[in-house]
């Protein structure tokens, strides 16, 4: 009997490739292999490949690339501190070689020399962890929600939805309260209120929880 | 002098880390706002990705490539991020154009795994889908990858995107197991 996986979809079979085989499939697509006649029948494979080779083209479309500019300068802000084994790498002569690629090479072919790290320094001081804001929402009452504001905020958008994500009511306000529709749904039927925050570009910049409430009975 | 080389280490040391973690941001960054769609949430899954990819970086044992390790790093990321969100595959009866007469996808390959083996179901697929619909069955049906996800993930430019590819691949299925059936061979 197939291995289930979810949807009834076989799931991963003992022959379905790792990361590494993938990986050496998309540098030699041409080469006859037993991992090449694999993916070449298992759609599971195919589907993997797809998303890797995804990852590793460092093409970007034109649609994409404002948001991606943006996400890769938001990472610049983020600045790691070496661990002592790296550190360690750097002791041995070899690796004061000119070229920073050679450097970072070297870093990974050094084999473990079984020092402890010191610490688990993650940042360089003065850099933090920059994350999207998060919006707190309040209820209050039956009919409304409002939220903190967001700094840098100019509107806001509000959605209700089923809890399948169905999309039942969008709308927008410029203040911290919305009041809800009235929406034609079976009584007591779960519902999810978002709210994002946008900036004068229109880009998100906070949003809340998905908040469950149900709404009230007509009166 | 001791203090001065170990200084200078240490800052080589950080220098070329955040530097071959720079030469994967765009990339990183791409995939994340692929997967989500929105900027924002794209942000916090490469900033994670990062993170994770330093807390871990004992575990690169160096025989692989990294550039590897790293997709391995988002590629889980976010797919556990997709899963706690409770995302769920659209399709079904709520997505696939009516049409009264034909099974849904899901029933479609159920009856092709429950019954048959999971070679003869990958031999199906391959003999009547092309390339890209068992890429994007595979992946929503398979991993529950959004279709709005799986299209900007494939870059496909088609009209409807993956929608479209499920719903040919629902047709084509549905078609060839109808004649296994009609041949009595399912």
């Amino acid at each position: 009997m197939a291995e289930q996986g979810q949807d009834n979809m076989p799931a991963q079979g003992p022959d379905c490739l790792d990361y590494d085989q993938l990986a050496a499939l998309l540098e030699e697509p041409a080469a006859e292999t037993p991992a090449r006649r694999h993916a070449d029948q298992c759609a599971r494979c195919q589907g993997e490949l797809a998303l890797m080779r995804s990852f590793l083209s460092s093409e970007v479309g034109a649609e994409e690339k404002p948001h991606v500019d943006a996400i890769v300068r938001h990472l610049r802000k983020q600045r790691f501190e070496a661990k002592s084994r790296w550190l360690d790498a750097f002791s041995k002569p070899w690796a004061w070689g000119p070229a920073l690629a050679a450097s970072a090479a070297a870093l990974f072919l050094i084999v473990n020399t079984g020092q402890r790290p010191v610490g688990d320094v993650v940042l360089a001081p003065g850099s933090g962890v920059l994350r999207s804001q998060s919006i707190e929402v309040t209820q209050p009452d039956p009919g409304a929600f409002a939220w903190k504001a967001v700094a840098g905020a100019v509107r806001y958008h509000a959605r209700i939805s089923e809890v399948d994500r169905t999309v039942l009511w969008e709308g927008d306000a410029e203040g911290t309260r919305i009041r809800l529709p009235r929406l034609s749904i079976t009584p007591g039927k779960p519902l999810l209120f978002e709210v994002t925050a946008l900036d004068q570009s229109a880009s998100v910049i906070a949003r809340s929880a998905s908040i469950r409430f149900q709404q009230e009975p007509a009166r | 002098m001791r203090q001065w080389r170990a200084d200078s280490e240490s800052r080589l040391a950080r220098d070329s880390l955040n530097e071959l973690f720079g030469r994967y941001h765009a990339r990183v960054a791409a995939w994340c706002y692929r997967f989500t769609g929105d900027r924002s949430s794209a942000a916090d899954l490469a900033q994670d990705v990062f993170l994770k990819a330093y807390r871990n970086l004992e575990s690169f044992e160096g025989s692989a490539r990294f550039s590897t390790w790293l997709y391995a790093i988002a590629r889980n990321h976010c797919f556990n991020d997709m899963k706690s969100r409770g995302s769920r595959p659209e399709t079904g009866l709520d997505v696939l154009v009516a049409e009264p007469a034909d099974r849904s996808m899901e029933d479609v390959l159920s009856v092709l795994v429950a019954r048959e083996s999971r070679d003869r179901a990958n031999g199906l697929m391959n003999k009547v889908l092309d390339e890209t619909e068992r890429k994007v069955v595979a992946l929503h049906f398979q991993e529950g990858v959004p279709l709005d996800t799986i299209t900007r993930l494939l870059r496909l430019s088609n009209t409807s995107g993956a929608r479209a590819y499920v719903l040919s691949a629902r047709r084509k299925l549905s078609a060839a197991v109808q004649r296994l059936r009609n041949a009595g061979q399912l």
